[in-house]
């Protein structure tokens, strides 16, 4: 079976006819995602067959739920998404239909008291963080921008500028209603029990976010659809609401007040010679801090994001770069009076300790870096992060690696990753076309939950090319490999779709687990089959295929 | 083809979905976090900037074709008032030129045949046969001016510092005679010499140009051009937003030159009426006893940029040889109605949540009104309710088309919001 | 299961093979201890109580069993309380409790790992020699395991958000008998505390792989695996403190006060007792609590101010001065002692850094020598509401409700709270028993009623919560179902 004409009425009949679409025009919408390499090479692969079958927008968890029946029914495969930003959100195979959930917007709930909200899938991270800074509170916002959807980073990964207090997504996700592959719905947390609110996220038992997520990331769709989860807002010292600026555009950010104060930091040293005793600095620092537990948002990143912060246009970017004026390397800090001013003061006093303990150097108010970080940069990471990083400089981009351990793990693997990828464009010439040096150089650490752990990305910029893209692959398969030979924990963080197949074997065989799951909820691999883990375990030739090889 | 020249733009978009929404930083609340008419209103991705990008690589990369779903397509580029809200959005974090891919959708459904919609057509065809969009007499252009004594520049000989083009609307649409009334009676309050072209006054043509008709367009735009240089103007005041866009930005990217560089001044009437307050040649001193807030026309605002030429090409990473400076939105006309409305004596003066370069379109523009009515209807309803949450007793505007469609959405939603144009309330002031 | 029609001899002297025949019990008054825990009269006796040692006699263990098709009931505990490790189908209890290794201690990425039967004071003594403390629950039992309690989620006294789940990596076996590593441990197969020297990883990334596994085993009751090591979240040790009470006629009263304490993140341990509990607490000689308790305020909120390592003189200055604030706003007296109780604020100190040690019967049970408990969460604005429910309960079934113990917990900085009533009995009397009993289960489907979340089920909670939640317990089930087709460890729990 496969997606019929009598499948269409079905859904038309479950949706009303105004909210699904066969047409190829509205349907061509949903087929690409061009800015990430794999993306790139996926359409290359794949063609017109990821572009759906239909779209449909469910009103209601109900109506997925019939949906999904109607998928089971007559077995064709559904794609889950939020606003449609990553690449799990795209059909893989012919015949798929997506599941836009646009009518499905509502705050349903924003408790000031209990600091939760409960929303519904397309709810943005920025609609949700203006309601929420009216009652004293606000959430985390993801580097991918908040114009993404709240519940989708949540349910799948999300990783956040204010994360040393936050953690990633995995942390503020509270309960979760989720319709099972088959269209059986299931609730979690306090959400499970009737009258009890929806304010908590574990039990009764065993908290079932422990199998919607499941390491980094979720099930990339392959589990279901999630339409409806309570998420944490934290508390906020800073203003309610913004003057409507109108015109500021990308010249200056707010100011968050009073009970905000940010600081940029950096270190002595020489690059690229002294760039690992840069790091171990930073996480000395993130070290120092943790321990006395002060901060808001700690943070080290690298140059490319003063660049990318720094310009209106791509060809400012490009322009800054040739100019080299900022620090290579440097760590941010803010503190938040959430206590007291005296508290803020207090933790002035102690951040000022540290840094001169660690060595470090505060930037100064009349420096290029604190101009473009503090004045302009910094709110905007709290207010709504941003999704600049990700395309001024190629419009494409990439993770080039990754790790989630230790902060002295997380510099370990910076150095490492980065110097395969060095060692990859000198002895190879791989990634000598994307944009240099922003490439595999420098790196974002985030300590997360006052430095208990820690991750961090090194990204490539290559164009939306097929053979830029391949090279871009390349690399990140080359670190990837590297990282399972050195033993690194970046290891345990790859587990997603295909990567079961590949590195289960290694890792206890957590391939059969996780495909044994997906064989009893969705034996008919139904649940976004391109991203999700297949029910089944193929064969190298199979995997080789999968992987694009 | 049209969408060859916009190829980058489209092929290299995120789909991020930065389109669909206000500036971030400017976002106030869930409610009225949206940016995008089109998308809100046609839900499916399809309708956003992001998925027009996608309709564009389809086609050029043979994915699609117009015959598959020739209705859908026409339904998709025309069901949108080209706000450039999207543009403005996107712009954050990207350089692409989403306002050339809208255009240029318009353009290649024009080129095949299939644009302009049939509504559109009348409106152009009425351009041609009577020199204005509403099927009127050329000698009733000028009938509000009767017993005004306003110079006519259409007359040889006659001369004036400052050419006011009145525009279709303002000149035909019954009830809105005031405005330009008005306007004279400022200008002449203020002690400006101008002039008018009576009879003459052709339409600007931007609708041609908005919803992908280059030719007609251009035959209009020569004409005004002939007649701007036969009467000498130096500056050019319009009420209409759309005029305004036309004659600066429009009239320069057809010649392929800066707006600086046209032989003529554009200013709307706001700007120069803010102009003469700050001189000192112009006072409001009746206090007007009202509560109101200020809708921004996009062609005012966004599309009221001026226009900067620029001819090369994308290179490595997508730059551009040579550098392109492109239109963000930000030095659009925004600061001068709000002088005027703050300098009213009584009049209290509320900001919806939506405003300057991240304002709510009424929904009419780019013609959507005339082809999709209920659509304009549903966006304007919106931007109504943005106004009512404000306080404000009346939503105050200075677009013609803009008053019309928000009155519609205003008699269809049932408010008690009223609606009127900046200088009916600057005339009370004097 | 070719061999599940064996003797029971045939299976011990299988279990002997693997654990020695000195470490296993099949008969006897040892196996009493297995049979029923203090807090619950719930009772299962085991077949064979097998006492590990290591990760490899678990898994040998349970591989055995699956072969037998006999129930395995993991604990690590010597003295259980609600009857999670009472078998519900006989079988073999592994006891873990004499697994007492504390394999390793990472001051600076502030972790501990151990095995399954070290307790509190076993830890707290290593992690005060280095400068650590533990992340303790409520004056805990002596016996009490850290990993039991880690996974039964009992609520930390500590309230920062960072805290709450405190679980990093584990090792665990699995129902089929193999072992895994969960989180960055997954990088390495050698021994936990071998992992960090072999592989480049300090075991602080607790996701993954292929299950949130910190997440999914707690609260399982050893439904999907049986841990066998695990590192948890530790904090520095505080350099100087400070207790601060506030004292409340009822309940209501403390509401709008302590959401404010907690929204502006004053001080580090946070609790509400009433007179009863605190008396339980504090009482020098059981012979004290009556007339302690007839001292202290009803309620009374117990705020520690801690500092650390950074000019501690200072931040305890801006600490007390915010307590001050919110005790002018809301016109309170914070207290530094109590009423017939001077050195309160040090006793409890002492109390809440460590487990109970004072020598004689567990503080719960220092009444009237045992008690039953209710415990779920709540909204703190909803608390007044179920302390109702409760007295009411207590009221209908004839418990004096000045006997009634309360403790309000705060969790994640406020957004939940933990809320135990304890009602105390006297053993030898039957009718006591009952009536205690009685009061646990009238109050327990009261407060289920309206809207209390019982996220920890144990016994007749189970039918009670999950017969409300829809798909909840057969999606619980498909998965148990999936990691342990033969149903092998602790089978009955959760109702599969």
């Amino acid at each position: 079976m496969a997606f019929t004409e009598m499948a269409y009425k079905a859904l038309q009949d479950i949706v009303g006819s105004e909210n699904v679409s066969n047409d190829p025009a509205i349907c061509q919408a949903y087929s690409r995602v061009q800015w990430l390499p794999s993306g790139v090479l996926q359409r290359e692969r794949c063609g017109l067959a990821m572009r759906p079958a239909c779209v449909v927008m469910p009103g209601s968890t109900q109506e997925v739920q019939r949906i999904l029946q109607v998928a089971n029914r007559y077995t064709f495969p559904f794609v889950p998404r939020g606003s449609g930003f990553t690449f799990s959100a795209f059909p893989t195979l012919a015949g798929t239909i997506v599941i836009d959930p646009k009518r499905m917007d509502r705050i349903i709930e924003l408790n000031e008291k209990d600091m939760y909200a409960v929303i519904e899938p397309y709810v943005s991270f920025v609609g949700l963080q203006a309601e929420a800074m009216k009652c004293g509170l606000y959430t985390p916002t993801p580097l991918a921008g908040s114009q993404v959807s709240c519940l989708a980073n949540y349910s799948w990964h999300g990783a956040y500028g204010n994360s040393w207090i936050t953690g990633i997504g995995a942390q503020n996700l509270l309960g979760f209603e989720l319709v099972l592959p088959d269209g059986e719905v299931v609730r979690s947390g306090s959400m499970a029990c009737p009258g009890a609110g929806s304010f908590w996220n574990d039990g009764p038992g065993p908290d079932l976010r422990g199998f919607l997520r499941s390491g980094m990331f979720g099930h990339a769709g392959g589990m279901g659809v999630v339409t409806k989860i309570s998420c944490k807002l934290w508390p906020y010292a800073g203003p309610a609401e913004f003057p409507a600026e109108g015109t500021a555009n990308m010249k200056f950010s707010s100011s968050l007040g009073e009970n905000w104060k940010w600081y940029m930091i950096k270190f002595p040293l020489k690059y690229p010679e002294q760039e690992e005793q840069e790091l171990r600095k930073s996480a000395e620092l993130f070290y120092e801090m943790g321990r006395a537990e002060i901060g808001e948002v700690a943070t080290h990143l690298a140059q490319q994001f003063l660049y990318t912060y720094s310009s209106v246009t791509k060809q400012d970017l490009f322009d800054n770069m040739k100019n080299d004026v900022f620090p290579s390397g440097f760590c941010v800090v803010a503190l938040q009076g959430k206590t007291s001013p005296d508290q803020l003061a207090y933790e002035d006093r102690v951040l000022h300790d540290i840094v001169k303990k660690v060595g470090g150097i505060f930037v100064k108010e009349d420096e290029p870096a604190y101009q473009v970080w503090i004045k302009r940069a910094a709110n905007e990471w709290i207010r709504f992060g941003n999704a600049q990083r990700l395309s001024r400089a190629s419009d494409c981009f990439s993770i080039g690696s990754s790790n989630v351990d230790s902060i002295d793990q997380i510099v370990y693997e910076i150095l490492e990753s980065n110097k395969v990828g060095r060692d990859l464009l000198k002895n190879e010439g791989l990634g000598k076309d994307f944009v240099q040096p922003l490439s595999m150089n420098g790196g974002w650490i985030s300590p997360q939950e006052y430095g208990y752990w820690c991750l961090h990305t090194t990204d490539v910029f290559p164009e939306q090319a097929v053979d830029q893209c391949n090279q871009a692959i390349e690399i990140i398969g080359k670190v990837t490999k590297s990282q399972f030979e050195r033993r690194s924990a970046a290891a345990a963080i790859h587990m997603i779709g295909p990567a079961y197949d590949l590195f289960g074997p290694m890792m206890g065989d957590v391939h059969l687990i996780v495909k044994g799951l997906k064989r009893e909820f969705d034996p008919g691999n139904l649940s976004n089959p391109g991203y999700a883990t297949r029910p089944d375990v193929v064969t190298p030739e199979e995997l080789a295929k999968m992987m694009g090889h | 083809m049209a969408l060859e020249k916009i190829e980058y733009d489209a092929t290299h978009c995120q789909r991020c979905s930065t389109c669909k929404w206000s500036h971030l930083w400017e976002v106030k609340s869930h409610r009225f976090a949206r940016n995008c008419p089109s998308v809100v209103y046609g839900k499916f991705d399809t309708y956003a900037a992001q998925g027009k990008n996608d309709i564009v690589t389809g086609l050029l990369k043979g994915e699609l074709s117009w015959e598959d779903s020739k209705d859908r397509l026409l339904e998709i580029i025309y069901r949108c008032p080209v706000c450039a809200a999207c543009d403005v959005s996107c712009k954050r974090v990207m350089d692409l030129d989403i306002i050339g891919v809208l255009d240029a959708l318009r353009e290649e459904a024009c080129e095949r045949g299939y644009g302009p919609l049939p509504a559109h057509k009348e409106f152009i065809q009425s351009i041609m046969n009577y020199d204005n969009v509403w099927k009127q007499p050329r000698n009733r252009r000028a009938g509000w001016a009767k017993k005004l004594d306003i110079k006519d520049l259409s007359k040889a000989g006659e001369t004036a510092d400052v050419l006011y083009y009145v525009g279709c609307t303002y000149a035909y649409k019954p009830g809105m005679e005031t405005v330009p009334m008005h306007t004279a009676k400022i200008l002449k309050a203020a002690g400006i010499d101008f002039g008018i072209l009576g009879a003459k006054e052709i339409c600007c043509g931007g609708i041609a140009d908005n919803v992908g008709d280059k030719k007609s367009f251009e035959e209009i735009a020569k004409k005004n051009l002939d007649m701007f240089k036969a009467t000498g103007a130096k500056t050019i005041v319009t009420n209409c937003p759309g005029c305004f866009m036309t004659f600066s930005e429009k009239y320069a990217r057809l010649q392929k030159i800066d707006t600086e560089k046209l032989p003529y001044t554009v200013k709307h009437s706001t700007q120069f009426i803010a102009e003469l307050l700050q001189a000192g040649k112009l006072t409001f001193t009746r206090p007007v006893d009202m509560t109101v807030t200020w809708h921004d026309p996009c062609h005012l605002g966004r599309r009221g940029e001026p226009y900067k030429h620029w001819e090369g090409k994308r290179v490595k990473f997508g730059l551009t040889e040579p550098p392109r400076e492109m239109n963000r939105g930000v030095n659009g006309i925004y600061e001068a109605p709000r002088e005027i409305l703050k300098a009213i004596p009584g009049l209290r003066f509320v900001e919806m949540e939506r405003i300057k370069e991240y304002a709510w379109c009424c929904g009419s523009g780019g013609g959507a009104k005339s082809a999709y009515p209920d659509f304009a209807l549903a966006t304007a309803k919106e931007r109504i309710e943005e106004a009512e949450a404000t306080g404000a007793g009346a939503i105050i505007t200075s677009c013609p088309w803009c008053e019309s469609n928000l009155s519609d959405g205003i008699d269809a939603g049932g408010s008690r919001l009223r609606v009127g144009d900046i200088l009916d309330i600057a005339v009370q002031a004097l | 299961m070719a061999e599940a029609l064996q003797t029971m001899q045939d299976l011990s002297g299988k279990v002997a093979g693997i654990v020695g025949s000195a470490r296993v019990f099949t008969a006897g008054d040892l196996l009493d201890k297995y049979s029923a825990n203090e807090g619950c009269s719930q009772t299962g006796r085991p077949d064979i109580v097998a006492q590990v040692s290591s990760r490899e006699q678990v898994q040998a263990l349970v591989r055995l069993a699956n072969e037998c098709g006999v129930p395995v009931v993991p604990r690590s505990s010597v003295t259980g309380f609600y009857g999670g490790s009472v078998p519900e189908q006989g079988g073999i209890v592994i006891d873990m409790s004499g697994m007492k290794k504390i394999l390793r201690i990472d001051p600076k990425n502030r972790w501990a790992l151990f095995e399954p039967g070290v307790t509190y004071g076993e830890l707290q003594a290593e992690l005060n020699a280095k400068g650590m403390t533990a992340l303790l629950p409520l004056a805990p039992h002596p016996d009490k395991s850290v990993i039991t309690s880690c996974l039964e989620r009992e609520p930390k006294l500590m309230p920062k958000h960072h805290l709450d789940e405190t679980i990093l990596t584990m090792e665990l076996v699995l129902p089929t008998g193999g072992f895994f590593h969960t989180g960055s441990m997954a990088v390495s197969q050698e021994p936990p505390e071998k992992v960090q020297a072999a592989a480049h990883t300090d075991l602080c990334n607790f996701m993954g792989p292929g299950l949130d596994w910190f997440r999914l085993l707690p609260g399982s009751l050893g439904a999907y695996g049986i841990v066998t090591a695990m590192n948890v979240k530790i904090a520095v040790k505080p350099t100087m403190q400070k207790l601060i009470f506030f004292g409340f006629k009822n309940l209501q009263d403390a509401v709008e006060p302590w959401y404010h304490l907690l929204h502006k993140l004053i001080g580090d341990e946070c609790l509400l007792l009433n007179s009863r509990y605190l008396a339980l607490l504090l009482a020098k000689e059981p012979g004290d609590i009556s007339r302690l308790q007839a001292g202290l305020p009803p309620y009374t909120i117990i705020l520690n101010l801690t500092a650390g390592e950074h000019r501690p003189e200072e931040k305890m200055a801006y600490l007390e001065k915010a307590v001050q604030d919110a005790a002018r706003i809301f016109q309170l007296q914070p207290m530094e002692s109590l009423p017939h109780a001077q050195d309160a604020a040090a006793a409890l100190q002492a109390i809440l850094s460590k487990p109970w040690d004072d020598g004689g019967a567990y503080w719960k049970w220092r009444g009237r020598g045992a008690s039953r408990e209710v415990f779920f969460l709540t909204q703190l604005q909803r608390a007044p509401e179920f302390l109702r429910e409760l007295q009411s309960a207590a009221a209908g079934s004839g418990y004096p409700i000045s006997d009634m113990g309360l403790y309000l917990q705060p969790k994640q900085n406020g957004r939940a709270f933990y809320m135990e009533a304890g009602f105390s009995f006297s053993p030898d009397d039957p009718a006591e028993k009952a009536r205690a009993e009685q009061v646990q289960g009238e109050a327990s489907r009261g407060l289920v009623d309206k809207g209390a979340f019982f996220y920890r089920v144990y016994g007749p909670w189970t039918e009670l919560v999950y017969g409300r939640t829809g798909n909840l317990q057969k999606t619980l089930k498909r998965i148990k179902h999936t990691l342990d087709p033969n149903n092998i460890l602790n089978p009955g729990k959760l109702g599969f």
